[in-house]
């Protein structure tokens, strides 16, 4: 056995450029498997990471549920409206013990949205009660156009405490003629990181917002108005417009907040959501995605195991003299399977080992580059629960693919071979 | 000592089932350690397939192979893989090779046996030193010349010290000087191992190294007896 594996590697080496293909191959069909895994698997726990903290409900205008909680909690995409403050001022007024941070963003500084808040926002806490987000420096805004940068946006931006700069329109980075050159907003503070979108974002009193669009909208400024106007995918919240809402998980009970979320959606202004139940959907669509880009890796896997069926075969043709002469040698027909059998595990083996590390190095590439855009906190792991049994999947194929080479040794005319001239 | 014994062997080839083609008829044929024996016969008289039944290679249609006491044709086929490793040595028309190092091709026979890797690389370089290649050992068959991968092939079918060595035209593509250099050095490696050395050859500059000749004529074996000269393999 220990004599057939090291014929095996070495009938592998000698055909070096034939091995290299099919192991390269088995590498990439596997890469493709354990990235779409791994990379999914960083995707969900960054947006459950990222999603901790944010309130018990999510308040908005009328529209997509899945849209306002992408938009407003993990910060993708553009808000789906506008709706009036007063849509839950009634609710604030019967229930005075409960906080609403509310949300108005339509701004944004080197593609980190400006939000304008309250304070309250800044109350929002983690599972284990500790703030979800703290001060790094300076202070939290005190007045209008005061700026509190994330952790994120001021490394992106470079921006120090008593920097000035004007917002641009929109969500994302935007055009220099968006540019709100009449409005100015100085930096105050600087957050900690707290691994949520919100490190790429930056804070103003919700004041700031209005005043900012109510001015665009009285001023003859041509820019302002023409990109507010021809770009459906911006909001300007101007005063009393808020794009979205936080109930704050203070002093509130269960069925209050189940009475709130109906009362606002029996009526026509504003809708309530959970963000856990549409973080969940989200969730839904993205393990439909992954059944499909699973679909796509296991055919990938298939085809690699043709290719070293193929190889195998061609070689096997090819090198039928060497086991007849093998054979010859005092070989027996188990030997001579063997070594073929090996060859084809050695071979996906490797491709299974290499493919397995190139996979986890293009996941951790594209989670970074996905959580630099986004500023969700992906990370990638070694799955060993799922990645073991998905790895043994090539590795069975590959014993497939071996078989009938081996049986193909096993099988061969000896005299037939050494003397068929 | 009888090292080989055919007896009643009889080898029939059949097309598709149909027609039957016998090629040897052996009533009674035998063979004493350390005798060199030339194996005549024209092409198709059945030369390579009584050598490939002498190395188990072949089972006869009927009739009791024995070598060195070992009836073979009757055991298992991986008993007689095994037993082909140990007591025969096969030298090829064409040298046969393997993409391996020469020492790695002259120790394969040992380790289809299962002899431990140090004593079966032991083993093969003193086979090679024995045909003068020890500084050829880590070379590949490319890296070597016609002789010296005839010589690797001889190193390869007496690294085993079997009871018999069997060559199958092993001078039919050298010129007559390798020719002649490949013959003494079989001759040469059988005498030091006692070994039975049957070689079936149409080359008739070898003729005179051979004290005994035997000659397949219509399936029959016919034998010749002619004076050893052994000044040529001493």
């Amino acid at each position: 056995m220990v004599y057939a594996l090291q014929i095996a590697v070495r009938n592998i080496r000698n055909r070096a450029v034939q091995s290299l293909l099919t192991l390269i191959v088995v590498a990439l069909a596997v890469a493709l498997t354990i990235t779409i895994l791994v990379l999914a698997d960083g995707l969900q726990q960054g947006i459950l990471t990222a999603s901790r903290g944010f309130g018990v409900l999510l308040i908005g205008p009328k529209g997509s549920p899945q849209q306002l909680a992408l938009s407003t909690i993990l910060l993708q995409g553009a808000p789906i409206g506008l709706m009036d403050q007063s849509a839950y001022q009634d609710i604030l007024a019967k229930n005075p013990a409960i906080k609403i941070a509310p949300l108005a963003m339509s701004d944004n500084i080197g593609g980190a949205s400006i939000i304008g808040t309250d304070q309250s926002f800044f109350l929002l806490q983690r599972d284990n009660n500790d703030p979800l987000f703290q001060i790094a420096a300076g202070r939290l805004f005190a007045g209008d156009f005061e700026v509190v940068l994330g952790s994120q946006t001021a490394t992106e931006s470079a921006l120090k405490i008593g920097d000035r700069f004007h917002p641009s329109h929109g969500i994302g980075k935007g055009l220099t003629s968006d540019v709100h050159t009449n409005i100015t907003y100085t930096v105050v503070g600087i957050l900690k990181p707290s691994h949520s979108p919100y490190d790429r974002a930056a804070f103003a009193t919700i004041n700031s917002i209005w005043v900012t669009h109510d001015t665009a909208n009285e001023t003859s400024d041509p820019n302002a108005q023409t990109s507010d106007a021809s770009d459906a995918g911006k909001v300007a919240p101007s005063h009393g417009k808020l794009t979205a809402a936080l109930l704050l998980p203070f002093g509130i009970q269960l069925n209050t907040i189940y009475t709130i979320a109906q009362g606002l959606n029996n009526g026509k202004d504003a809708m309530a959501v959970y963000p856990g139940a549409e973080l969940g959907n989200l969730f839904d669509l993205l393990n439909q995605g992954q059944v499909a880009l699973n679909i796509v890796a296991l055919l990938a896997l298939f085809m690699a195991s043709i290719t070293t069926l193929l190889s195998l075969y061609a070689t096997t043709l090819s090198r039928e003299q060497a086991i007849a002469v093998m054979r010859s040698l005092g070989a027996s027909r188990s030997t001579v399977f063997m070594i073929t059998l090996l060859e084809a595990i050695g071979l996906t083996v490797l491709g299974v080992l290499l493919g397995a590390v190139i996979g986890h190095a293009v996941a951790a590439a594209v989670g970074d580059q996905l959580a630099a855009q986004s500023a969700l906190p992906i990370e990638t792991r070694i799955l060993w629960s799922q990645e073991l049994p998905l790895l043994l999947i090539p590795v069975v194929l590959g014993v497939v693919a071996g078989l009938l080479p081996a049986v193909m040794a096993y099988r061969l005319n000896v005299v037939e071979k050494l003397f068929a001239t | 000592m009888t090292v080989i014994r055919l007896q009643n062997v009889v080898h029939t080839y059949r097309d598709s089932g149909l027609s039957a083609r016998t090629v040897l008829n052996i009533p009674l044929w035998q063979a004493d350690a350390g005798e060199h024996i030339l194996l005549r016969g024209q092409s198709g008289s059945g030369k390579t397939t009584l050598l490939n039944i002498l190395a188990g290679l072949l089972t006869p249609t009927q009739g009791e192979v024995t070598i060195a006491g070992q009836v073979i044709n009757t055991l298992s086929e991986a008993k007689r893989d095994r037993f082909r490793a140990q007591h025969i040595g096969y030298v090829f028309q064409t040298h046969n090779l393997l993409s391996f190092s020469a020492l790695e091709n002259v120790e394969m026979p040992l380790a289809f046996v299962g002899e431990r890797p140090a004593l079966r690389r032991q083993k093969a370089r003193e086979a090679l030193a024995q045909v003068g290649l020890s500084d050829w050992a880590a070379n590949y068959p490319h890296q070597l010349s016609a002789g010296q991968r005839l010589r690797v092939a001889v190193a390869r079918a007496s690294v085993s010290t079997p009871e018999i060595l069997l060559a199958d035209e092993p001078t039919a593509a050298l010129d007559p000087d390798l020719a002649a250099q490949i013959m003494d050095l079989i001759q040469l490696v059988c005498h030091q191992r006692n070994a039975t050395l049957i070689v079936a050859s149409h080359d008739p500059s070898i003729v005179t190294r051979f004290p005994r000749i035997i000659e397949l004529r219509s399936t029959e074996l016919i034998e010749s007896q002619q004076e050893p000269l052994r000044e040529r393999i001493q």
